[in-house]
């Protein structure tokens, strides 16, 4: 009996955690987990219940301040001094809250994913608003071009997202604005003639890299420190590669593989070096470098080689001379 | 830890009333204006009462967090001498506290710093831990003795299954500070999931870490046991 009372109450224990559990890895997600892309290609995170909130995500270069409607729609927008890429978020029934404070958050991501700014956005109660609004500026000291993303939360989950594209400020795509301007087509398509009229400009170059060697490269900034062509042979010395690599057409969390070819004065490659790059950014930077101690190298000429799938990509001679006395110990002989 | 050694022999239930005040007049203070410009009054609010890059634990609720902690340890230690008893004063006080935590939600008022769409919803649980909401330390108290309730319940059949709970307990500060250090480096240095994955993934990511920690709080432990020294034997 006392056996019998002892597997039931672990019974139900059993049960009760099984249960609690299922509760925790369920979540108590207000949202459909899997994302639909709408028209305007708004990616949205739909509500479980009919009358949830739904959000659509237009970006524009300007809001009317007496509608609040966007001006100049559309998703590629060329960097520019004083310019701003506005989203304008137009909420679906926010009828049925009207009696609760509703928190969004509006937070703006660069190619990375990094959150560049984030902004809150509490509607009160009673507050009939049905459209939120946020900015951030594109002056060409604060952003790069390259794939940037809006996000959208309502009480911290994730309702819907957009991306767009920040380009190269170029009278071409002035004039494209310009046509946009004054045609009185849909927004949709204003922002499928952009992006038709744009794209080749980009394809036309696969991938882009300038290289620049230096002896240190700063922990701080990332950016090299002396850089040169010439370095000098001594005790715990290195050369440095920075790569400055521009790839448009980059896709989410692409993987490259580079590789990094240091051929002697006697020209053999003595050291190949695989550097494998994941990132969603169309900019960023790869190093290498090699040590140029008196045990390893000699006077010469030498030359690097940087190669993306079997193609070289930027290439430099340098030179590395030996070591001479410095001028303090000179004077004192 | 500090300040609670100056309270420990207090009698409890006066340690009691100053956790409750402290968390009571916690959302008040909150609401003292400061320029986070000026270093002195950031450092003041954001050691005492306010989170932010200073500090992102305050003493002042997290102190009466850990007087509630020693609380419940004089009630298990001192006060209920059985399983049965210790197993029920948890589970009635765990649930009572989870009661005036929604209460305190539902209100929509002092206590909560974030609103929430609906009752039992995902933004209803989450308030804010940096510094801690009065229904977060009221949830998290709560649920802290329900969770230990299980675990006495569930020891009287399975004595086995809480070993590493109690492998790693008597280590709790090494343990600590080892899994935020091996935290990160593999995943914040390294980038391996960081800020990466849900519910199902961070409960992986638990099991994980405790297969990587049990043996090292264990081998601590050894240490610790034959050392002299006043903080290890802390630690």
């Amino acid at each position: 009996m006392i056996e019998q009372d002892k597997k039931m109450k672990r019974s139900i224990l059993i049960l009760f955690l099984v249960t609690l559990l299922q509760l925790i890895l369920t979540g108590c997600s207000e949202r459909v987990e899997t994302p639909t892309e709408g028209e305007d290609s708004t990616i949205v995170y739909p509500s479980k219940s009919i009358y949830g909130i739904e959000a659509k995500i237009i970006f524009c270069e300007k809001v009317s301040k007496k509608t609040g409607d966007p001006i100049k729609a559309g998703n590629v927008f060329s960097i520019k001094e004083n310019k701003k890429v506005n989203s304008v978020i137009y909420l679906n029934n926010r009828e049925s809250y009207i009696d609760k404070v509703l928190m969004f958050h509006v937070d703006w991501l660069d190619s990375s994913g990094n959150s560049l700014f984030k902004k809150r956005i509490d509607l009160p109660i009673n507050d009939s608003s049905s459209a939120l609004t946020s900015s951030i500026s594109i002056s060409p000291q604060k952003r790069k071009t390259g794939n940037y993303k809006v996000r959208v939360y309502l009480f911290r989950e994730l309702i819907a997202e957009k991306n767009f594209q920040l380009i190269e400020s170029k009278n071409d795509t002035a004039t494209v604005e310009k046509k946009s301007k004054s045609d009185k087509k849909t927004v949709t398509e204003k922002k499928a003639k952009v992006e038709k009229t744009i794209k080749p400009k980009i394809k036309e170059e696969n991938i882009k890299a300038s290289l620049v060697l230096c002896r240190k490269i700063s922990k701080k900034t990332g950016k090299p420190i002396g850089v040169s062509t010439t370095f000098t042979i001594k005790d715990s010395a290195k050369v440095k590669a920075v790569v400055n690599i521009e790839k448009p057409e980059i896709k989410v969390n692409e993987q490259l593989k580079f590789y990094f070819d240091w051929i002697g004065p006697d020209s053999k490659s003595f050291y190949k070096k695989q550097v494998v790059y994941t990132t969603s950014n169309p900019l960023f930077t790869i190093t290498n470098s090699i040590s140029i101690t008196p045990e390893k190298r000699q006077p010469g000429t030498y030359i690097l080689r940087v190669t993306f799938r079997k193609k070289i990509i930027a290439e430099q001679k340098f030179e590395l001379t030996a070591q001479t006395k410095p001028d303090s110990l000179k004077s004192r002989n | 830890m500090i300040l609670q050694s100056l309270i420990i022999n207090l009698r409890w239930e006066i340690q009691l009333v100053i956790a409750a005040l402290i968390l009571i007049i916690h959302p008040l203070l909150l609401k003292i204006p400061y320029d986070t410009n000026d270093i002195w009054s950031t450092a003041l609010m954001q050691t005492f009462i306010d989170a932010g890059n200073f500090n992102k634990y305050p003493v002042l609720p997290w102190f009466a967090l850990a007087l509630f902690g020693s609380v419940m340890a004089h009630g298990w230690l001192k006060i209920w001498n059985t399983d049965k008893r210790r197993n029920l004063w948890s589970l009635g006080i765990g649930t009572a506290a989870l009661l005036i935590a929604i209460i305190l939600r539902m209100a929509r008022g002092y206590g909560n710093t974030f609103p929430f769409s609906d009752f039992g919803s995902y933004s209803f649980f989450f308030d804010q831990k940096y510094p801690p909401s009065l229904f977060f330390n009221l949830w998290f108290f709560g649920c802290s003795l329900v969770v230990i309730s299980i675990i006495i319940a569930v020891n009287k059949f399975l004595p086995k299954l809480f070993l590493i709970l109690d492998i790693t307990g008597k280590v709790a500060l090494f343990f600590y500070c080892m899994h935020i250090a091996i935290l990160g480096v593999f995943s914040k240095r390294i980038g391996l999931f960081y800020h990466e994955g849900e519910v199902a993934a961070t409960l992986i990511g638990v099991v994980i870490m405790m297969i990587v920690m049990v043996p090292l709080s264990k081998w601590f432990y050894k240490v610790k046991s034959q050392s002299k020294n006043f903080i290890i034997r802390m630690m």
